[in-house]
């Protein structure tokens, strides 16, 4: 009885989310076309509107295609569509993160071995209330980026040089980053938890804070994901950094570019939700070893049990 | 116990990139002062070779003593004033400007008006500066207890015991003791940077129009610059010998005085103003720059952390010595200082002209954007306008401020290309004159305001950016060419005098090659900007007037054939300037058969209808297409066209990439 746990390493997890990713594959493909759908939705309305302002003005045309100082004239002289265009953005994405709670946890049963919709429909509640109960701690972790920040006293000396201008504000955000990324790794825990083993999505958020804490391959596993994330979206600035990608085919072109890095970065998500999933679900099946090797004991007294034990 | 020794191990790595990043981050930090080798005399005269004589009358000279205690922040001086009297009537008071009183309270002009805020710096509350003058003598008489001061402390008209003659000499005897504020507008201390101008007690212009003498000598105000006469200084800086010191003018001597103090001599000739510099870590590199008159040596001054920028503020100096030298009249002075602050102390201190030194700003560790160029040359250039054309900046400063505003571009868009001159990243071009396109049209003061009376906020917007958007505008209708000749016309015909707007006006009729002034004068003297729009666009079948014709036996009806092929097209553009200033500009049309046209309009009129007589009808016509008018500031409407939703989903489609990241950020 004195044998530990089993736990996943990190490399065990990363693969083993890779592989659970690669067996839903059918099912990831379709929400990422979800995902784009929903894209497409405010393209198009970002597009109508600005059509209606300014869809006849050479000057916007110019710009769209790569005059800077044409674009800067456009924006100059209607800041207000733009700013209007941003707000809808942030709204829109916000109503993705909120519809998430359903797919993301459709998506969580599916790697466990659950029907998509079921598992959706029956966790959507418990996720909505996690994702209420996650706020103040996020808000919590922003005041610490804020406090980093104020604290940092930045000043213009640090325009200087790209790696201070960079660096500082980074080094008085590792603290509020720190605490962002521990929840991070705890709100997800928290839902593979929901899934796995049900509960209360509070009790949930305090079995992932501790596992978060207390296991740093857990937090490193989201550092992890963190890291390819911020690759991929590197990878794609420095490609196409400067690059004109004129004309329809251009456009086309680069279009279908921005859907590969939020396809990769989607599947990286996804692998990593897997991943955890994974890791918890090891130990979960664990335990349940552990009950039905003692299912056969229950009836025994103390003493026998001590007997057979020995 | 070996699982927690590895999670311990885990966390400590995470601990361990942390502290890089922590350590990346750090400023690096500075050692205690320590005496610096006490720097050799510059061994040449203070105008170069070249010049021949005293290039001005020198009407007033300044022979100056001072002592910087650094820690106090403090200066004791004493100065003798010699003022020659070129008026045409007696002077019987002369007027001082104390500038430094500027900052002594917030019930002074400059602090009222600017509620403690200069550019983007803001003024440390309890940090005051202030200038006492107990001592004015002249010919051994005391004439302090007469004087009184002006609208504020900033100024003081002193009553002469003995009216001045024209043609006389006036020698006024001073002694002043400074209290320099922690760096604000220009001047002060940052720590242990001191960047002293506006320092000591310095006399008015007295100028003549006519029978009619008065003096110039305006309160410090919050947009006003300065104005003085030429002459000669003879300064004796003394300072601790731990402290780097740059002035005007060169350097005759330095003697160690002991205790750790150090007496450096400079002197400068045909200059107005004097500034020095006094910083413990300043670096120095050297270059050179050709002047007709001889050779200039250059040198930016500059802490340890910046040396990255001092080849780019040396190659910007370098340049714009050599293009205004070429342009307007050649550099005369045999040393140019450029002052590169820190970055505390650069807001407030960086950013500022003198004669022979100027300070400057814009260190940004992003290779592509050009500001600290952009500033190294328009400080430089400043020795031309108002160094050597020296008008009166309080009245006029679009004459100083504005015109090197708009020849800064003729060095930058030379040296770094016209689209490219302000900053070049890959993907983002963005030109230096381009940048200085500002919302003419929401501005009610003209460019030539009296720099305290603009309405709030239009200061540097007519004053720097109009004027330079009125002279590239000029180049539209008269040439670049004619333009900058013209310019440098005015430059020699008043290079070392104190020239005006009609100077201005002036040297433009005769230059241009043409009457311009029905533009440039609305521009300089009246508010609002160019404002171009395409009124009409207008499509007629250009078929036989149909109807009925001549009268008795010989009338005709002619029908309309409504079947009958289109062979040609009437058409008509009409385009209009909404704005307050004419302007001439190219106007291009497009047809539905993919051919073009490109017409002028000289803009007189307020509009213009062009017709055309062509196969295809008129889909878009668009006024000054390559935005070559920069006194327009609102392009958008300039032109009109097919409706098409390409570039519109083409813009959204990058918004959504956007909208899309932020989702995958926050959801699933």
């Amino acid at each position: 009885m004195s044998q530990r746990a089993k736990r996943l390493s990190l490399g065990a997890m990363v693969s083993s989310g890779v592989a659970a990713a690669r067996g839903q594959a059918r099912l990831l493909v379709r929400l990422f076309l979800v995902e784009v759908a929903a894209s497409l939705v405010f393209i198009g309305g970002a597009a109508l509107a600005l059509r209606d302002r300014f869809g006849v003005r050479p000057l916007f045309a110019r710009g769209v295609a790569g005059d800077d100082e044409a674009l800067a004239s456009v924006i100059g002289a209607e800041p207000g569509v733009f700013h209007s265009i941003g707000w809808v953005g942030i709204a829109w994405a916000l109503t993705w993160a909120l519809f998430s709670l359903y797919l993301g946890a459709g998506l969580l049963g599916a790697f466990a071995g659950r029907r998509f919709g079921e598992t959706a429909g029956q966790k959507f509640g418990a996720f909505l209330r996690l994702w209420l109960y996650a706020l103040l701690p996020w808000a919590i972790g922003l005041a610490v980026c804020g406090a980093g920040i104020a604290a940092a006293d930045l000043e213009t000396e640090d325009l200087l040089t790209l790696s201070r201008a960079i660096g500082r504000p980074l080094v008085a955000l590792l603290p509020g980053l720190f605490v962002l990324g521990i929840l991070s790794c705890a709100v997800d825990y928290a839902r593979a938890r929901l899934v796995l083993t049900g509960g209360g999505p509070l009790r949930a958020l305090g079995f992932g804070l501790g596992r978060a804490l207390v296991r740093p391959t857990a937090f490193l596993h989201v550092v992890l994901y963190v890291l390819v994330w911020v690759a991929v979206s590197a990878l794609y600035v420095a490609g196409t950094y400067g690059v004109a990608f004129a004309g329809f085919g251009g456009a086309l072109a680069l279009f279908a570019l921005r859907q590969v890095v939020a396809g990769a970065r989607f599947v990286a998500r996804s692998a990593t939700t897997a991943g955890q999933l994974r890791a918890l679900e090891v130990e979960v099946l664990e335990v349940r070893e552990v009950v039905e090797r003692l299912e056969p004991l229950r009836d025994l007294g103390e003493a026998e049990i001590a007997q057979r034990v020995e | 116990m070996m699982r927690a020794m590895r999670r311990f191990q885990t966390w400590i790595s995470v601990a361990a990139i942390g502290v890089g990043v922590v350590v990346a981050g750090c400023r690096p930090r500075l050692a205690a002062p320590a005496p610096v080798p006490s720097p050799i005399p510059d061994g040449r005269s203070a105008l170069l070779a070249g010049v021949a004589g005293p290039l001005t009358a020198r009407t007033a000279s300044y022979t100056i003593h001072v002592k910087l205690d650094a820690v106090a922040h403090r200066l004791s001086g004493t100065e003798t004033l010699r003022w020659k009297h070129n008026g045409n009537a007696p002077v019987t008071s002369v007027p001082l400007h104390l500038y430094m009183n500027a900052f002594k309270n917030e019930g002074t002009v400059f602090m009222r008006e600017s509620h403690g805020h200069h550019r983007s710096a803001r003024k440390k509350a309890d940090s005051w500066g202030w200038i006492d003058l107990p001592s004015i003598q002249s010919a051994g008489t005391e004439l302090r207890a007469g004087a009184h001061f002006g609208e504020d402390e900033s100024t003081i008209e002193v009553p002469l015991a003995r009216p001045v003659a024209p043609g006389e000499e006036l020698a006024l005897d001073m002694r002043f003791e400074v209290q320099l504020p922690e760096v604000f507008a220009r001047t002060g201390f940052k720590d242990d940077f001191h960047m002293i101008g506006q320092w000591f007690p310095k006399i008015g212009v007295l100028t003549t129009t006519g029978d009619t003498q008065s003096w110039h000598c305006d309160s410090f105000h919050l947009n006003s610059e300065f104005f003085a006469d030429f002459g000669s200084y003879d300064v004796e800086i003394d300072v601790p010998d731990t402290n780097v010191v740059a002035a005007t003018g060169v350097l005759t001597g330095a003697r160690d005085l002991g205790g750790g103090r150090r007496l450096l001599t400079y002197h400068a000739d045909d200059v107005h103003d004097f500034a020095w510099m006094a910083d413990p870590y300043m670096k120095v590199l050297s270059g050179h720059a050709k002047s007709a008159y001889g050779d200039v040596e250059v040198r930016v001054y500059h802490r340890p952390g910046y040396e990255a920028f001092a080849p780019r503020h040396l190659e910007a100096a370098r340049r714009t010595i050599e293009t205004f030298g070429k342009l307007f009249v050649p550099y005369p002075w045999a040393i140019m200082s450029v002052i590169d602050p820190p970055w505390p102390a650069g807001p407030s201190a960086g950013g500022m002209e003198y004669p022979t030194l100027v300070t400057t700003l814009g260190d940004v560790g992003v290779d592509g954007l050009h500001l600290a160029e952009q500033v190294t040359v328009h400080e430089v250039g400043h020795n031309w306008f108002q160094g050597m054309l020296a008008s009166n900046e309080v009245d006029e400063a679009f004459l100083d401020e504005g015109l090197n505003e708009y020849s800064d571009g003729l060095v930058l868009d030379e040296w770094l290309g016209e689209g490219t001159s302000f900053v070049d990243l890959p993907g983002v071009h963005y030109g230096y004159y381009e940048s200085s396109r500002t919302d003419v049209d929401s501005q009610v003061s003209p460019i030539a305001t009296l720099s305290y009376q603009f309405a709030p906020g239009e200061y540097s917007q007519a004053t720097y950016g109009k004027t330079t958007q009125v002279m590239r505008t000029l180049e539209t209708l008269a040439g670049h060419d004619r333009v900058v000749a013209a310019l440098g016309s005015y430059a020699k015909r008043n290079a070392f005098k104190h020239p005006t707007r009609a100077d201005l006006f002036a040297a433009l009729k005769d230059g241009l090659g043409g009457d311009f002034a029905w533009f440039y004068e609305p521009a300089f003297l009246g508010p609002g900007g160019v404002d171009f729009r395409v009124r009409q666009i207008e499509n007629q079948p250009n078929l036989p007037p149909a109807g009925v014709f001549g009268e008795g036996e010989a009338r005709k009806t002619v029908n309309t054939d409504e079947d009958a092929r289109v062979a040609a097209w009437h058409s008509e553009v009409t385009v209009v300037n909404l704005g307050r200033v004419p302007a001439a500009a190219d106007v291009s049309v497009e047809f539905a058969d993919g051919t073009s046209a490109r017409e002028r309009w000289d803009g007189r009129g307020g509009y213009h209808t062009f017709l055309f007589e062509r196969a295809a009808v008129i889909v878009g016509a668009e006024v000054d297409p390559e935005g070559k008018v920069l006194l327009e500031h609102e392009r958008l409407r300039n032109g009109i066209g097919p409706d098409r939703i390409g570039p519109s989903l083409r813009a959204a489609a990058r918004m959504g990439f956007w909208e899309q990241t932020l989702a995958q950020m926050v959801g699933l």
